[in-house]
C-alpha cells in the first residue's frame, strides 16, 4: 500500500464576468508545484487574463496522490457514508470548526451509542494527532475537541 | 503564500460510496504523500470503517481584478483553443468572455500575428502539459463560439 502521485498539477483559474456568472479554466503543468505564484502558474494566468475580459479573481494549483494498493472497508452496524462522526474543535482565535468522518467505529461510542468515548486512551492519541496538525482555513491552530457524536445527514438518501 | 493548504481526501464504503473529508494543514506542505498528512490519514482511519483512495491538495491565491463590458465580455462566450500535444493528440482550450480586440472583422477568427494572442500560445507550448503527462507542442488554431443552451445575443 502506497501513495502514489499524479504525474501532473492543476493549475485552475476562477473567473467571474460582470453579470457575476462563474466559470473555471483549467491547465495541467508538470510535476507537483504548488505555488499559484509559481513561474508556470503566473505564466497561464498573466496571459489568459490578457485575452479575456472576465475577471481572473483567484489562481488554485491542486496536485493528487492515489494510493495503489487501497484496504477493503470494514463492516458494522454504522458502515455507510451516511454514518457520521461529528468532531467539534475549538481554534485558537475562538472560532469553532467541525470534521464529519464517514462510517464510524461503533465501538468508539459511550454506552448511550451516540457521544464519542473521549476515555478510550487511543482516541485521546489520535485527537491529539489531529490537534496537532489541522489548522483552519484562516490558518489557526486548534486548541481542543468539544464533542464527538454520531449522526446521520438529513440530506443522504437512505438506503 | 496562502493562510492554509485545503486537503481533500476521499473515501469508500465497503458499497461503493464515497465521502469526501477536507480539512487545513499548514501552508508549507506542498505534497500529498507528505508524512504530516499521511499521519492525519492514519489518525482519520482510526476512528473510521471507510478507506482511503484519493488524496488531494490545493493552494489558492486571490488576485484583485475587474470584468469588462464589451461585446463578448459574459463567461458564455468563449474562445474554443486546439493545441497539438507530443502524442499528436489534440487538446482543447475555452476561454471565457475573449476580448473583442483580439478578433478580425468576421467576429469569428482570431488576428494572426497578434502580440497578445502569441503571449498566451507561447506561455501554454512552454507551461502546459496534456492531462496524461505530455508536452504541448503546437497551438493548431482557434475559434470564437457561444453556449448553445442560452439565448443568443
Amino acid at each position: 500500500m502506497a501513495w502514489v502521485n499524479q504525474p501532473t498539477t492543476k493549475v485552475i483559474l476562477h473567473a467571474v464576468d460582470r453579470r457575476g456568472a462563474k466559470a473555471l479554466m483549467q491547465y495541467h503543468i508538470d510535476g507537483l508545484d504548488l505555488d499559484p505564484a509559481g513561474a508556470a502558474a503566473s505564466a497561464l494566468t498573466t496571459t489568459t487574463a490578457a485575452m479575456t475580459d472576465v475577471a481572473i479573481v483567484a489562481t488554485e494549483c491542486s496536485a493528487t496522490a492515489v494510493q495503489d494498493s487501497p484496504a477493503a472497508a470494514g463492516s458494522g452496524p454504522f458502515d455507510r457514508v451516511a454514518d457520521k462522526l461529528r468532531l467539534e474543535f475549538q481554534a485558537d482565535d475562538g472560532s469553532r470548526t467541525t470534521l464529519d468522518l464517514p462510517t464510524l467505529q461503533e465501538a468508539l461510542l459511550a454506552a448511550d451509542g451516540i457521544n464519542l468515548d473521549m476515555t478510550i486512551g487511543a482516541t485521546q492519541t489520535n485527537l491529539q494527532v489531529l490537534l496537532d496538525n489541522l489548522i483552519t482555513a484562516e490558518g489557526a491552530p486548534l486548541l481542543a475537541t468539544t464533542k464527538g457524536f454520531r449522526r446521520r445527514s438529513p440530506n443522504v438518501k437512505q438506503r | 503564500m496562502a493562510a492554509a493548504t485545503r486537503v481533500t481526501v476521499v473515501f469508500g464504503d465497503r458499497y461503493g460510496a464515497h465521502a469526501r473529508i477536507v480539512f487545513y494543514v499548514d501552508p508549507a506542505i506542498v505534497d500529498p504523500s507528505d508524512a504530516q498528512i499521511q499521519a492525519i490519514v492514519t489518525a482519520l482511519n482510526y476512528f473510521i470503517r471507510a478507506t482511503a483512495i484519493t488524496i488531494e491538495i490545493s493552494a489558492v491565491e486571490a488576485h484583485a481584478d475587474t470584468p469588462g463590458t464589451t461585446a463578448y465580455s459574459n463567461v458564455e462566450d468563449k474562445m474554443i483553443s486546439t493545441f497539438i500535444d507530443g502524442s499528436s493528440a489534440p487538446h482543447n482550450w475555452k476561454l471565457p468572455g475573449v476580448k473583442t480586440t483580439l478578433l478580425n472583422t468576421d467576429r469569428e477568427t482570431f488576428l494572426s500575428p497578434n502580440a497578445t494572442v502569441d503571449a498566451w500560445t507561447a506561455a501554454v507550448i512552454a507551461n502546459a502539459v496534456g492531462s496524461n503527462g505530455e508536452p504541448i507542442i503546437s497551438f493548431s488554431g482557434a475559434h470564437r463560439s457561444i453556449s448553445r443552451k442560452l439565448n443568443k445575443y
